[in-house]
Order: structure tokens, then C-alpha cells, then sequence
């Protein structure tokens, strides 16, 4: 036995969008107890199609969601086409929005709660950075707004942003380890009355509001 | 009378208290010193740090309050010892510190939590009023926090800082200038200590919270205060302390190791509530009660 397991019992996971951590954190739900699909390879504009088949393969409703976007190029500002602007903030923004307010639908349609995590890049900034800060902020106040916005039917969503998250190998295991123990904590009804927060994990970070 | 909002079909809650997050082998040999600990959220905290299965030194000034805290975990089964010291006297803490490590051993875990807070207008605070909150949070973190911090650097030993914030720093709070600017010096402090130990293995995270209501807050246990506070949060309750106290002991436990520098927020989305075309903003010098009036 070790020291999550039952954080999660008895819950359906469905770990989407892309990202080396999702398999950290995969793993880290189902020591938690949840039962897992990891569709985060597909590649489809289907996003119901995925509930659906998750929910085939979990054998019920989907209970929690893990997204990890996508990954956005580093590159200068003015060397980024308008194809390559779209691609990238398309994937990371409107992927997890869209696949959340489906999940959402579902779980509000037959009156069950649900926990949403999005696991997000760092929020350092540097040259290069700018697609990946712009979908950040995006999606940081999409959070806080979708968390206003569902409370009430008892549908969670919170974000980790972390240098851990867009490239799990420049940390270390214990990072690894806890970033996936708090995404278990945070998707769990433990932190039942956590929602509308981005945290991150060893960033060190300044005074940014969460 | 119920407690939550009469609208929220779908509230969710965390277990129940006898069914924490953690078995209590987590924080086994682990000792752990709570400013405030005799009441309120220190108390919350100190609960949930022996729930996990630390050895708990409740601090404060009130001999009777540190003392009731005290009895409060051992009911519970834990083990804790009370010790007298105000936060603001740097020599108090350290004999307090001296006191903790011959009756439970040396202190590993902290868990800055004194604090006051009452509602006041900027402009009729006293310099006294300002300085009884801003010191208890500003001044007491810090002295607790490098008091800590020198032992632990000298024993050669890692350890855990928590500290006790609030939901408001990132917005003010109209009607609580003091409480207001102490609360968001804790969460930099917090960042900032974070770095400066990181190398000595010293870990200092933060926890900023909503409300969460205990026989020291205005509205007490009173039900229908309790149901008009849960009306305006989103989450459609106030927060319990068990989840307050569970999520401070997480971030001192081995499963955050990783984790450091944070602030993590527990409040219910409550910081979040706005509406586009709200009510028309009356200042707080012109409100009945300063914080406002519950519906």
C-alpha cells in the first residue's frame, strides 16, 4: 500500500491532450486508485468521441480529466508565420477548452461532479516563449473563469504550471514524484474545495497571482 | 438549518475527518511547531500535521487556549506539548524553540500561523492596530521562520516551512489595510525563503484560504451566518477545516518534496465570484459593516 492509494478510488480518468508528464501522472492516478485512459496520442478534431470511447473503455462516466495541451514551439516572435501562430495556440487553447466543455457537458447533463487538471507549461518567461505565454495566460483565466462558472455543479478545474510539465527530463525524480502526487491530491475529492487555482511546484517564481 | 446554498444541487465535500488523506505513519518522528495552534486555523493545522503523525508543539500566548489545543489532539490521539511565547519577542521564540526540542525534540516541520485581523477603515486605524497585525504576521514568520531555519542549517537537517495566507492577497481587502498587506507579505516572504534555503533543504510553501469558519470568527457556528457565507461562494460552502489542516500537512510531507516556494489557494473559488453588472459599489466608509452584509 503506499501513501495515495485510495485518494482516487472508484474514479474514471481520462488523461488527454500531449506531453511526456501525462505518463508520470497517469501513473500517479492509477496508484491513487483511478481506472485510466490515456488518449493523450490521438490525434482527432473527435473530442466527444473521445468521452465516448473512454467512457466505453472505463465502463461509465468519466470522472476526472487531465489535460496537457500541447506543446508550443520556441521561436522568435517575428520569425512565426501566421500558420504557425494558429497551429500552435489552436492545439494548446482551443483543444483544452473544447475537450473540457465536453467533458463538462456530460458530467452536468446527468448530475454528476467532476475534477478537471491542466498541466501547463512554466511560467518563466524568456525569448522565444512567446506562444507558450500567451495560451498560459489564456487558459490560466479560462481556469479561474470555468471554475466560477461550474462550482455550482460541483465541477472542479485547476492547473500546474511547471518547468516539469513541458519537460519532465530537466527535473529531478523527487519533482517528478511530487508533481504527480499533488495532481492525484488536487483531482481528488480531498481537495474538494480546491478550485480556480494554478500552482506550481518548485518554480520559484515571483508574486505571480494564481 | 442547512449550511449550504439552497440553490447547489451538486456541493462536493472532502471525506470525513476520520478518514484522512494520509495514514498516520506519515509525519511519524516528525516534530512539528504551530504558531497559534491553540484555536482557529493554527489549531486546523495542527490537527490535520498529528492526524499524519507528527508530534505537535502548540505555541501561543494564551496559556488556556495553547493548553485546550493541546487536549484537542490528544483526544484525537495525538501528541503535542503547549509552549508560551509571543512571535514578535525574537528571544521568546528562541527559548520557545529550546523548550519543544527537550520536551518532543528537535523542530522540523513549522507551521507559521498567528495572526489577528478585525475590520477598520485606513483612515481611523491606529498606529497600535497596525502594528498588532502586521507584526503578529509579518514579524512573527520571519522570526519563527529564520529561528527554524539557523537551527536546521546547524543540525545539517532538511525541513518544512507552511505558512498560514489568505485568499485576498492578490486583491486587497477594502476595510483591512493591515491584514491585507501582512497576508501578501507572507506569500512573498514565502517565495523568497524558498529560495534562500533551497540549497540547505529547507522547504517553504504557503497555503492561502477562504473562509474557513471556527469559534473565533464573527460568524461562529451560528447556521444562518454559515448558510449566508455559503451563498456567496461559488463552491456554494464554506471551506472545513479538515481540508485546510490536510493540505498543510500534505505540503510538510514527503509526497511534496518536490514542492517548493508555492502558494497553493484553498477558498472555494471564492476570490473568483464577480459579476460583470453587479450591485453598485458602496466604499466601506459608507457600509453599515465594513466587510459588508450578508444576503
Amino acid at each position: 500500500m503506499n501513501a495515495t492509494s485510495g485518494w482516487l478510488a472508484g474514479k474514471r480518468a481520462l488523461v488527454a491532450g500531449s506531453g511526456a508528464i501525462l505518463v508520470d501522472v497517469a501513473a500517479a492516478l492509477r496508484k491513487g486508485g483511478a481506472t485510466v485512459v490515456d488518449s493523450s496520442r490521438a490525434a482527432t478534431d473527435d473530442l466527444e468521441g473521445v468521452l465516448s470511447d473512454a467512457e466505453v473503455a472505463l465502463g461509465g462516466n468519466v470522472d476526472l480529466l487531465v489535460h496537457g495541451g500541447a506543446s508550443i514551439d520556441v521561436r522568435a516572435s517575428e520569425a512565426t508565420s501566421l500558420q504557425q501562430w494558429r497551429a500552435g495556440v489552436s492545439a494548446d487553447l482551443d483543444g483544452r477548452f473544447l475537450q473540457t466543455a465536453a467533458f463538462a457537458r456530460r458530467c452536468i447533463s446527468v448530475g454528476r461532479p467532476g475534477s478537471v487538471l491542466y498541466l501547463l507549461p512554466s511560467r518563466a518567461l524568456a525569448a522565444g516563449r512567446v506562444g507558450r505565454a500567451t495560451s498560459l495566460g489564456a487558459v490560466t483565466n479560462l481556469i479561474k473563469t470555468l471554475a466560477v462558472e461550474w462550482a455550482r455543479d460541483g465541477i472542479r478545474i485547476n492547473g500546474i504550471a511547471s518547468r516539469a510539465c513541458e519537460d519532465p527530463a530537466s527535473v529531478g525524480l523527487v519533482v517528478r514524484s511530487s508533481l504527480g502526487n499533488l495532481s492525484a491530491y488536487l483531482l481528488s475529492d480531498y481537495a474538494a474545495y480546491i478550485t480556480g487555482m494554478v500552482t506550481g511546484i518548485n518554480e520559484l517564481a515571483t508574486g505571480e497571482p494564481t | 438549518m442547512s449550511q449550504e446554498s439552497p440553490t447547489a444541487s451538486r456541493i462536493v465535500r472532502a471525506p470525513d475527518f476520520n478518514c484522512p488523506p494520509f495514514t498516520a505513519d506519515l509525519l511519524a518522528g516528525e516534530v512539528a511547531l504551530v504558531t497559534g495552534g491553540g484555536s482557529g486555523m493554527g489549531l486546523g493545522m495542527a490537527v490535520g500535521l498529528a492526524q499524519a503523525g507528527a508530534s505537535i508543539a502548540v505555541l501561543g500566548r494564551s496559556p488556556e487556549r495553547t493548553a485546550a489545543g493541546v487536549r484537542r489532539i490528544e483526544a484525537n490521539g495525538g501528541r503535542a506539548v503547549a509552549v508560551q511565547a509571543d512571535v514578535r519577542d525574537q528571544d521568546a521564540v528562541s527559548h520557545a524553540f529550546d523548550i519543544v526540542e527537550k520536551a518532543l525534540g528537535p523542530v522540523s516541520i513549522l507551521a507559521n500561523n498567528a495572526g489577528g485581523n478585525f475590520p477598520v477603515l485606513a483612515e481611523v486605524m491606529s498606529a497600535n492596530a497596525w502594528r498588532a497585525v502586521t507584526r503578529i504576521a509579518i514579524d512573527g514568520t520571519f522570526l519563527c521562520s529564520t529561528e527554524f531555519a539557523r537551527r536546521r542549517i546547524a543540525c545539517g537537517r532538511a525541513g518544512v516551512i507552511v505558512n498560514n495566507s489568505a485568499q485576498y492577497v492578490w486583491s486587497g481587502f477594502p476595510g483591512d489595510a493591515h491584514s491585507a498587506a501582512a497576508k501578501a507579505a507572507i506569500v512573498t516572504m514565502t517565495e523568497a525563503m524558498a529560495h534562500d534555503w533551497r540549497a540547505q533543504g529547507i522547504r517553504v510553501n504557503c497555503v492561502a484560504a477562504g473562509f474557513f469558519p471556527h469559534d473565533g470568527t464573527p460568524e461562529g457556528k451560528d447556521p444562518e451566518a454559515l448558510a449566508g457565507l455559503a451563498r456567496m461562494i461559488p463552491a456554494g460552502r464554506v471551506g472545513e477545516m479538515r481540508e485546510f489542516g490536510w493540505l498543510a500537512a500534505f505540503l510538510c510531507s514527503a509526497l511534496a518534496a518536490g514542492i517548493t516556494g508555492e502558494t497553493l489557494v484553498i477558498d472555494g473559488a471564492e476570490r473568483l465570484r464577480r459579476v460583470l453588472l453587479g450591485p453598485p459599489f458602496v466604499p466601506p466608509r459608507e457600509r453599515a459593516v465594513i466587510w459588508g452584509e450578508l444576503s
